[in-house]
This record gives C-alpha cells, sequence and structure tokens, in this order.
C-alpha cells in the first residue's frame, strides 16, 4: 500500500513535471478554463436574473448546485484525465508498454497523469460553492461538513466511473473519445439544475442509469433542507456514497472484461 | 531446462468483413460475416539460457505477435507458453519483472524529462534495491556513453542516443530475458553497430536471453547464433546461420564485364540471371561446378575486361526462402 502511494506521487509528480515543461501553455490553459467557468455562471446568472426561480429554486440554490457538482467535476478531472482521451492509448499501441510494468495497469494509467490544470477549475468551484453556502444560509456545522465531503468525494467517483466505462469501451471499438465527450458534458450540465425541470423518462436516467442526480440533486436535498424527491425515497439525499461504491465495482469489473478482451485480440 | 518452451502456439484473429455501401455497412452490422486470420499458427520452439536468437519474418508474418504472447500482452488462443515457470499472461506482473523490452518504434521514456528521472522512476516502478540500481546505471552509461545527455531531455535526443537510454531502461531491473522489437530500425550505420555490439556484450557478460525480432538481416548476421523464420504465422526455420547458408546458400553469382555485347551466351551448368549492356550475372551451384571452371569456359569464348564472385548473402537467400518457402 505504501509503495503504490509513493509511486502513486512519483509518477504523477513525473507527469506535473512535463507539463510545467511548456509553462506558457499550461498558463493559457488554467486561463481559458477560469474564462469559460466566469461565463457559464454569468449565463446561469442572466438566467435566472430573467426567470428568478427554475421550478422553485432559487438564484442561491441553483448556484449552490452547480458549484457542488463542478467541484466534483474539477476532482475528477485532475485525477482522472488519463481516461479523457483513453483511446489514443490504443490507437497508438502505448497500452503495451502499460502491459509490460509490474504494476496493475488502471492504477499505473491514473497515476502518469494528474492534471494540475483542472486546479483552477477547482478554485473557482470553491470559490462559487463558498458563496452559494453563504446566500443559501446553510448553518455550519461538523455533520454539515462531513456531509458536504462525503458528497463532494462520492460525486467525484460517480463522474470517474461514468467516465471509465466510456474509457473501456474503447478497448472493443478502439476509439471512443467523443462517447466520453458527450457522456461528460451532458452528465456535467445535469448536475448544474434541479432534476425536476426535466420529464420522467430523463430523471430516471440520471437516477438510476447515469446516475449523476447523486452528485447534485439529492444531497442538496440535505444540504438545503428541501423535499422535494418526485416520488423516488427519501432515504436517495443519503444515498451518494452506496451509488458510489456500487458504480465503482460495476465499472472497475467492466474495466477488467475490456482488458481481457484487449489480452485477447490486442486492438 | 529451456527458459523459453513453446509448444503449439496459435493465436487466431478474427477480422469482420465489412460489406460497402449504405446497406452494406447496415446488413454487416445486423449479421458480421468474419474472416479468421491465423497470426501465429502452431508454433514451436525452445530457447536455453543465454542464447541470442533472431526471430525474423517479413512484415504480418506474426513475429509482434508471438512477442506480444511471450511478454503476456496477449493471451494465446490455443498452446502453451512457458517462461521461467511462468505463464506469461496468467502471471503478468510476476512475468514483467523477469523480462525487459524494448519498442524500437516507441520509447519507453518520460519524453519531456531528463533520461535520468526516467530511469529513476523506473527504479521504483521495479523496486530495484539503491545499490543495485547504482551499480547498474554506471554500468550501462559507461558501456553506452549516456553521461554526456543523462540530463538532457529526452525529446532533444537523437535516435541512436534515444535507443542506447531504451536499452538502459528495459535491463536496470537485471532481467533474465531481453526482448526486443525491430531495436535498430531508423538507426544510422554507427548506431546500428553500437547496439549490436551492446547486445552482444550483455549477452556474453550477463548471460541475458536476448531474443529480436529485425528486418535488418546484418543484425542477425552480425549478433545472433540462431535464427528463427516465420513466414503467414508458421515457422519455415530454426536453426544457425551457418547452417542456413549451407543449406540454402549453395548458389554463388558471377558478375562479368564483357568486352562487347555478346549476342548470345551459351554456358554449362551455369544460369544467366540478367543482363545489363555488356555485364552479366551468371549463377552456378557450389556443388556441381567450380568458380574456376566457370572462368574458364567464359574465357575460352568470350573476351572479358572484368569480374567479381558474389558469396550469397543472408539476405538473398532469406528473400529466396520468402519467395519459394523451403525446398
Amino acid at each position: 500500500m505504501r509503495r503504490y502511494f509513493k509511486l502513486y506521487f512519483l509518477l504523477a509528480g513525473a507527469y506535473v513535471r512535463s507539463r510545467l515543461q511548456y509553462r506558457l501553455s499550461f498558463g493559457f490553459m488554467c486561463f481559458g478554463i477560469i474564462i469559460s467557468e466566469a461565463c457559464l455562471l454569468g449565463l446561469l446568472g442572466a438566467l435566472l436574473a430573467k426567470f428568478r426561480t427554475v421550478n422553485g429554486w432559487t438564484w442561491a440554490e441553483v448556484v449552490f448546485l452547480y458549484g457542488l457538482g463542478n467541484l466534483s467535476y474539477s476532482l475528477m478531472r485532475i485525477l482522472g484525465s488519463q481516461l479523457d482521451d483513453f483511446d489514443r492509448y490504443i490507437v497508438r499501441g502505448e497500452l503495451d508498454g502499460v502491459l509490460i510494468k509490474p504494476v496493475p495497469p488502471l492504477f499505473y494509467l491514473l497515476a502518469s497523469r494528474v492534471e494540475l490544470v483542472h486546479v483552477s477549475r477547482a478554485l473557482t468551484s470553491v470559490v462559487i460553492f463558498v458563496i452559494a453556502f453563504h446566500l443559501s444560509e446553510i448553518r455550519w456545522t461538523l455533520d454539515v461538513a462531513l456531509f458536504t465531503l462525503t458528497t463532494i468525494l462520492s460525486g467525484t467517483l460517480i463522474m470517474f466511473t461514468l467516465m471509465l466505462v466510456s474509457a473501456t469501451v474503447a478497448l472493443w471499438t478502439t476509439k471512443s473519445g467523443k462517447l466520453t465527450d458527450l457522456l461528460i458534458s451532458a452528465t456535467k450540465e445535469a448536475t448544474a439544475f434541479p432534476i425536476s425541470i426535466y420529464p420522467l423518462a430523463v430523471r430516471v436516467l440520471l437516477t438510476f442509469i447515469l446516475p449523476v442526480a447523486f452528485v447534485t440533486y439529492y444531497p442538496a436535498q440535505q444540504l438545503l433542507q428541501k423535499s422535494e424527491f418526485l416520488g423516488m425515497p427519501e432515504s436517495f439525499q443519503f444515498g451518494a456514497p452506496v451509488v458510489a461504491l456500487v458504480m465503482l465495482c460495476i465499472s472497475y469489473l467492466f474495466w477488467c472484461s475490456g482488458l481481457r478482451r484487449y489480452h485477447s485480440t490486442g486492438s | 531446462m529451456p527458459i523459453i518452451t513453446v509448444e503449439h502456439l496459435s493465436k487466431h484473429f478474427k477480422v469482420y468483413k465489412r460489406r460497402t455501401g449504405f446497406w452494406g455497412s447496415l446488413s454487416s452490422t445486423v449479421s458480421r460475416q468474419h474472416d479468421i486470420i491465423r497470426a501465429v499458427d502452431d508454433v514451436n520452439f525452445s530457447l536455453e539460457r543465454g542464447e541470442l536468437v533472431g526471430y525474423i519474418g517479413a512484415n504480418g508474418a506474426g513475429k509482434s505477435t508471438t512477442i506480444k504472447m511471450l511478454t503476456g500482452i496477449l493471451v494465446p488462443t490455443s498452446g502453451h507458453i512457458d517462461v521461467m515457470g511462468l505463464t506469461p499472461y496468467r502471471h503478468r506482473k510476476e512475468n514483467t519483472r523477469r523480462i525487459g523490452v524494448v519498442f524500437g518504434q516507441r520509447t519507453q521514456l518520460w519524453w519531456d524529462l531528463p533520461v535520468i528521472d526516467s530511469f529513476e522512476l523506473l527504479k521504483h516502478i521495479y523496486e530495484i534495491p539503491q545499490n543495485l540500481y547504482k551499480q547498474n546505471l554506471k554500468f550501462f552509461s559507461e558501456m553506452l556513453q549516456l553521461q554526456p545527455f543523462l540530463s538532457t531531455p529526452v525529446r532533444r535526443l537523437s535516435l541512436g542516443q534515444r535507443m542506447r537510454c531504451d536499452l538502459t531502461a528495459a535491463l536496470l531491473h537485471n532481467p533474465e530475458i531481453l526482448y526486443l522489437d525491430e531495436p535498430t530500425i531508423g538507426l544510422d550505420v554507427v548506431a546500428k553497430e553500437q547496439v549490436r555490439q551492446f547486445l552482444r556484450q550483455i549477452n556474453a557478460e550477463r548471460q541475458v536471453t536476448v531474443i529480436l525480432t529485425t528486418h535488418d538481416l546484418n543484425d542477425v548476421e552480425q549478433v545472433c547464433q540462431r535464427l528463427i523464420i516465420i513466414d503467414s504465422g508458421k515457422i519455415i526455420y530454426d536453426g544457425g546461420i551457418d547452417a542456413l547458408k549451407e543449406r540454402y546458400g549453395k548458389t554463388r553469382m558471377l558478375i562479368v564485364d564483357l568486352a562487347q555485347a555478346y549476342s548470345d551466351i551459351q554456358l554449362e551448368g551455369v544460369d544467366l540471371t540478367r543482363r545489363e549492356g555488356n555485364r552479366i550475372w551468371l549463377a552456378f551451384e557450389r556443388d556441381t561446378i567450380s568458380a574456376s571452371e566457370v572462368i574458364a569456359q567464359l574465357t575460352a569464348l568470350y573476351e572479358i575486361q572484368d569480374l567479381t564472385i558474389s558469396e550469397p548473402e543472408i539476405e538473398e537467400i532469406v528473400r529466396r526462402i520468402y519467395e519459394m518457402g523451403v525446398g
């Protein structure tokens, strides 16, 4: 275990040092991310200024959802960016280089790309989240802090598992970049609004199939003292860690079967 | 006790047929037909510890597929592989600790970092003890003269320098077997010679078993004691290089510059294989006729300006084997 911690930091460090060889491009990427975040938030503000509320959710509450979702999203992007364009590994045959190392392949892949560019996104989200937290008049207690932390981590895991699944598809099809982009941007957008704005079919999809409703919507019921469960069990507000673990198991098994398939076809 | 045993090894790939046109692609998504490609087909060989083997074949002959099965990247369709008592795909991790792999076309080094950083990372990945690491690093950087560019980023190295670093990277953890997939591809003559010299040396001094695939038969001729030729997934030759020359290299070639363009050239026991202006190429068998007899026949009939005899090159022999199969 200690060995893997050390190895993780060494490999991640090597990637960060490689990236910092190109400081200007790194700086531009960070800058770009912050600008695009600011634009999105501005858009959100403009929309809400016009409509005041979204399905009974106030401006502050929607920004709260946005901030929460974005925090998980940016953590996932920092730690799991390798899966963004994992198909590149297969197309260029680089996965073979991973398979000849005495380390679990998924560990090696994730450790060798920790994308600090997305720290800029995480910082913007923290700022947004703290403001929204304040505006929603949530009282800071130890319970709330722990619940928030668990929610963010579970949300990160849930988004990560979706990314892992779409990356794994590439082990069958060699290409999956478009699927990853689609899945990730769609789910990211879905976490920014209360799912009550969607028709039932979409709500079911976002709860049971691509369970991103557990990243923001259900936990927010608890934090914002709402009870808008739309016919789903109220216990769903505490469901995020369970969903995250179940998804982790499923996606990891899927990954393993993908690797087995790669082992037998090499493409 | 062989270090590698391969028995009845086969690897078949399904290749799905795609029909053309809209209806074609629609119907091929519904009912998929496939061909079976026998990339490796019932291959048997075994290697003793310390052997230096060239594994050659045309593109798509099954070389890389075999190497991928030996390294544990691919699972065989059928057959048995034993590498130091392990089954590579089943004991992938244990196996990787005991082998080194160099892909000539792709570096295993960290592209943007100084060379030494890659070595340090590999030290941790393979859990190489510090003193062994120091010792090996010293050994290889002296042998391959890495010192001048140890702190240069890999992307700024020449191809030859990079290959020397890749060789070191593959050997730092003291592997017992070294697999090289086209290690000299794209290198200039000097760099190629360095790589060959190095392979001979680590084989002799460290008893590393070496398997290399290559297109450059000079690699094989200068480095390997044994040659395995694979074609369409089947092994068509396995044995010493001298034996190969002995068996298939009996045809010698006499190249003659004649004083004038004779219209008809007829000699006994000799084939006229090529003609360019006044220059002719005459092939003859070592067993049936001697060079001096051919020359005697020639000088009796024609006026000669110059002549040379060429012994069969391994390149030529292998080309002939590819073209005609083993006779």
